[in-house]
């Protein structure tokens, strides 16, 4: 069932590829800009005049061998060019996506178990709202109040003198993980580990309020649905008190939906945020890829966009591996 | 004559739905006399589930029970459980009043193992007396002064922490085995064959049958005084139907339990009760001995019931009409649209329940 | 004779429909958060409506588009609101290099709802088309349908719209249209794949079985039966889609792969004031207004839509409207 799904992700990006005319799509190849006069000697030694099989063929052997994905504006090959960014979304990621998921939970259990009370009324508008303000806008609204007004989160990852200081090849300074909030406990430095953390409560901020409001509904109509159900009534009649009842049956089980829900959500955030990124100018995978469209830098789009198909059918694969473990009722198949 | 073990006086129950209020039961009164096995019969809506509900006061919103008392006669007094919290009455439902659900596969939670499920029971109810066993056998120091603490002491912050935390808490397993033990003997009780298989396996593995007596377990864990049965063969087949009455006869012996058995089948009710309640649209109509009831059906709508029971060679019969809508239920007498003796005064009061003859009661003008 | 039986006919056939639809007035009335989502929705299409009208087009800086918006000067550094520049008056004040925020916004509501429904109806209608489609029809339609559906949904939305975006522009196309193109083509398999669910749903039932038996034609049986059924999931659909879309389309602006330069777009407005968030040394929300006028205003065009969405999914959930 992936497996499909994977090629026929490579094949539409492919496809999408082919619509460029053949002097753009050789383009993409060019290492040094003397290249550009000879065009038509790219286009045989890429060999984008073979027809269209072949071609698809070449590429994704090149994509999966080599990591051949084109270069870059700034002659830099566009594999090295995500891998290097890719630290920076990873750690955003890693912070946002239990806040999400736990808040989401406990919330949207809470507002079952309350239902149609002000509890439940107050964070249905919450999410709301949530998912109804522009990320970028939200984003920008922080810095200008908690940054600018207040200083207390700056955007960025780093500060300028931590930037000083990791990058200095004499410092004693060495990365492990890439990522800055544990590096810095690993080094033996936690004012940089706070320093990182400072820098990251803001994006995580926009991204915990835009993301929780799915969880939140879907967690809260999984457990209506749960607590409706005969089971439930039947632990009651057990003696149950209504804690256990809610905690020990109606919650585990409305809980499967949600975890495969947040798997995705998790796949999702690990590929970069586009947007918050580019406001925090955190220098992660989705920054490039939306500087690269202004551009437009057609390589890095492209591999972008690759990357995040592959990754999203790959989270699919795993999470329908956890649903099983999780649901005695699925094993079976 | 043996005492009343629960005795529901004028219960009224109310729904409040979109389309208007319920009026589900309608002072309803019934009572249950220790040691015996009696039938709650009536067609499908009379209200007979949510008596049984309400026995144990588990009607969901927007049920709402507005009136009469239930009383149960629980260690020689007598409570009336409308008039206790929610923390009394979760310590008498499982443990004094019991319940076995209709679908049992549907009352059974899909993530929890069989095993899972009876352990529950012990431990909410008998954890006390379990581990008491468990102080009784040899113990490691630390273990003993846990499982003293358990038992002095149960709800202490200590023992909360401790139990979450993962390698810590190994302790645990002397009282899961004891527990372990309680449920073996509950799963061969219910004569389940390869019990330590089927301990194992969750409620979608389980045949209907085998299903149903698995809820049977849970319910007669702890050896109710009570045991509600609600319809706990409609959705098996009739061959699984009938070792799963001869179940119930036989537990009834063995746990000693009273057991309520709600119904519609009337063939149920003479194979396995003692006295039998018939309901109609929210009250109850006729209560007899079984064998009282069927040769001498008092209430008209529990004769055009049994008159209504095909039989080869008699013309097929039915009730004229339909059972009327609880929004808006009939006055006076419910079954008077209906009725073939209906007079005046039933399409304005209500009859009261009267006993006519010796242990029989009727609710009709007719006497 | 035969027209007024007729009419009788059709009245008492449509007489549930009546009802069901009075049932969902009442309940949209009396859900407060619908009504505050439609009072929102109805003050932005008379904002667009009136547009021309309190926002005048015509300046020479316009070049002739009214969608473009006017540049009361040439300066960079944005003017508070209420002030005069070069005797134009700037009543929410003006973003960097003087574009005149007060009517961006205006205009802005015109666009929004252009790109909104330009949008939202043709991913509806494809979809509902393909859905359909594949949802009746089954076989191997059915699986072609699944697998290409798969592999568009496979990507997260708005990656993929930059893809398309990056290779249409190229061919020409222009920026807002190819934006659009791209949310359509990646669109449409949302309600593609509702449309299939009901539809597989529904032409189980058994009144289906039995208008097929009587010789209805395919398309009548789609038509008549199957598609009344599913179209409340889609509507839901639709109108939070309306403001996820406008969200978009102002994200990408933000990024510089939206609206052209100067159009008359919210998140071009908030797009100028990048570089003016951290406001003046001594003053942290000296230019306040250039991102919080439009952000209001593209916040409350979405929750509008939002809360309406949201309302209508509480209202037609079908296990209460199937009672």
């Amino acid at each position: 069932m992936t497996i499909p799904t994977l090629l026929g992700v490579t094949l539409l990006i492919f496809a999408i590829m082919q619509f460029l005319p053949m002097n753009i799509r050789a383009m993409m190849y060019i290492t040094d800009i003397k290249e550009l006069g000879n065009l038509p000697k790219l286009i045989v030694e890429h060999g984008l005049d073979q027809p269209v099989y072949v071609q698809y063929i070449r590429w994704l052997q090149g994509v999966v061998m080599d990591h051949t994905l084109g270069v870059d504006r700034y002659n830099q090959p566009v594999y090295d060019a995500i891998v290097s960014r890719l630290p920076a979304s990873v750690e955003l990621a890693i912070y946002s996506i239990p806040l999400i998921v736990i808040i989401g939970i406990v919330f949207g259990s809470a507002a079952a178990t309350h239902k149609d009370k002000a509890f439940d009324h107050a964070t249905r508008l919450l999410a709301i709202i949530g998912t109804s303000l522009p990320s970028f806008w939200e984003g920008i609204v922080l810095l200008a109040v908690f940054f600018a007004a207040l200083g207390w989160f700056p955007p960025q990852r780093w500060s300028p003198s931590v930037n000083l200081y990791v990058s200095d090849p004499g410092s004693n300074w060495k990365w492990c993980t890439h990522l800055i909030t544990v590096d810095g406990l690993l080094n033996g430095r936690p004012d940089i580990t706070l320093d990182g953390l400072r820098h990251l409560v803001l994006p995580v901020t926009v991204i915990t309020l835009l993301n929780i409001a799915l969880i939140m509904r879907v967690m809260r109509s999984s457990m209506l649905e749960s607590l409706g159900k005969e089971y439930v009534t039947a632990a009651r009649a057990r003696g149950l008190t209504e804690r256990e009842v809610v905690v020990k049956h109606a919650r585990r089980n409305a809980l499967i939906p949600v975890i495969t829900l947040s798997g995705l959500l998790a796949a999702g955030l690990l590929t970069g945020v586009v947007i918050t990124e580019t406001v925090f100018d955190l220098k992660g995978i989705g920054a490039y890829a939306a500087e690269s469209a202004a551009v437009p830098d057609i390589p890095i789009i492209l591999a972008y966009a690759l990357l995040s198909g592959i990754v999203f059918v790959l989270a699919n694969l795993i999470v329908d591996i956890l649903y099983a473990y999780v649901d005695p009722r699925i094993r079976l198949e | 004559m043996s005492e009343k073990l629960l005795n529901i006086e004028d219960l009224v129950l109310r729904f409040y739905t979109y389309e208007g209020i319920v009026e589900a039961l309608d002072g309803v009164n019934l009572d249950i006399r220790r040691g015996e096995t009696l039938g709650l019969v009536g067609e499908t809506g009379c209200g007979k589930t949510v008596t049984g509900l309400s026995t144990m006061v588990l009607v969901p919103p927007p049920g709402r029970i507005e009136g009469g008392r239930i009383l149960l006669n629980k260690n020689d007094t007598v409570v009336d459980l409308l008039s206790k919290d929610e923390a009394f009455l979760s310590d008498v439902r499982g443990a004094d009043i019991s319940m076995a659900f209709q679908d049992p596969r549907s009352a059974l939670d899909p993530v929890c193992t069989v095993r899972a499920h009876i352990s529950e029971v012990f431990l909410r109810h008998r954890k006390q007396e379990l581990v008491e066993r468990v102080l009784s056998r040899p113990l490691s120091r630390l273990e003993r002064e846990v499982y003293e603490m358990m038992s002095k002491n149960p709800d202490s912050l200590v023992l909360k922490v401790v139990s979450r935390i993962p390698l810590l808490n190994r302790y645990k397993h002397k009282l899961q085995d004891e527990v372990n033990n309680e449920v073996m003997r509950m799963l061969k009780e219910m004569q389940i064959p390869d019990a330590d298989r089927v301990a194992d396996m969750y409620p979608h593995e389980l045949s209907g049958g085998m299903a149903q007596r698995v809820v049977l377990a849970m319910a007669l864990a702890c050896s109710p005084e009570l045991l509600i049965a609600d319809e706990p063969t409609t959705n098996l087949d009739v061959t699984i139907q009938l070792q799963i009455l001869n179940l119930i006869r036989e537990l009834k012996r063995k746990f000693g339990s009273t057991v309520e058995y709600i119904t519609h089948d009337l063939g149920v009710i003479a194979e396995i009760c003692d006295r039998v309640a018939v309901m109609y649209a929210g009250n109850v109509v006729e209560v007899a001995d079984v064998m009282e009831a069927f040769k001498n059906p008092l209430h008209p709508y529990t004769r055009a019931l049994l008159e209504s029971i095909p039989r080869p060679g008699r013309e097929f019969k039915s009730i004229e009409g339909t059972v009327p809508s609880l929004i808006d239920p009939p006055k006076g007498c419910r079954f008077h649209t209906r009725c073939s003796y209906a007079m005046e005064i039933c399409t304005k009061e209500k009859p009261p329940l009267k006993e006519v003859a010796k242990g029989h009661y009727v609710q009709c003008f007719l006497y | 004779m035969e027209v007024r039986s007729k009419l009788a006919e059709y009245r008492v056939r449509l007489q549930p429909t009546v009802r069901e639809l009075k049932l969902v007035g009442t309940r949209i009335r009396s859900s407060r958060l619908s009504i505050l989502g439609a009072a929102i929705i109805v003050f932005y299409i008379a904002l667009a409506l009136l547009g021309p009208w309190i926002a005048p087009a015509g300046r020479p800086s316009q070049g002739g588009d009214p969608y473009m918006i006017p540049k009361f000067g040439i300066l960079v550094t944005p003017q508070p609101p209420g002030s005069i520049v070069h005797g134009n008056y700037a009543l929410f004040g003006t973003t960097a290099w003087q574009y005149d925020i007060y009517y961006g916004c205006v205009w802005g509501t015109r666009s929004a709802f252009r790109v909104g429904l330009l949008v939202v109806i043709p991913s509806l209608l494809v979809g509902l088309v393909l859905g359909m489609i594949a949802g009746y029809y089954g076989g191997y339609l059915d699986e072609l349908f699944m697998r290409l559906t798969d592999v568009i949904m496979a990507f997260p939305s708005l990656i993929l719209d930059m893809a398309l975006i990056v290779v249409l522009v190229p061919l020409g196309v222009q920026r807002l249209d190819a934006v659009m193109l791209a949310f359509v083509l990646v669109g449409w398999t949302n309600y593609a794949r509702v449309i299939r669910g009901e539809v597989l749903r529904t032409k189980n039932e058994d009144y289906v079985e039995a208008a097929k038996s009587i010789g209805c034609s395919d398309l009548r049986v789609i038509a008549k039966h199957i598609l009344p059924n599913s179209i409340y999931p889609v509507l839901i659909m639709a109108s939070l889609d309306i403001g996820t879309t406008v969200l978009g389309v102002a994200a990408l602006t933000f990024i510089g792969l939206g609206a052209p330069e100067g159009y008359a777009d919210w998140g071009q407005l908030i797009a100028y004031s990048r570089n003016f968030i951290f406001g003046k040394p001594d003053n942290p929300f000296g230019y306040w207004y250039t991102f919080i006028i439009p952000g209001l205003f593209i916040s409350f065009f979405t929750l509008g839509w939002n809360l309406l969405g949201d309302a209508f999914r509480d209202i037609l959930d079908p296990t209460i409207r199937r009672k």
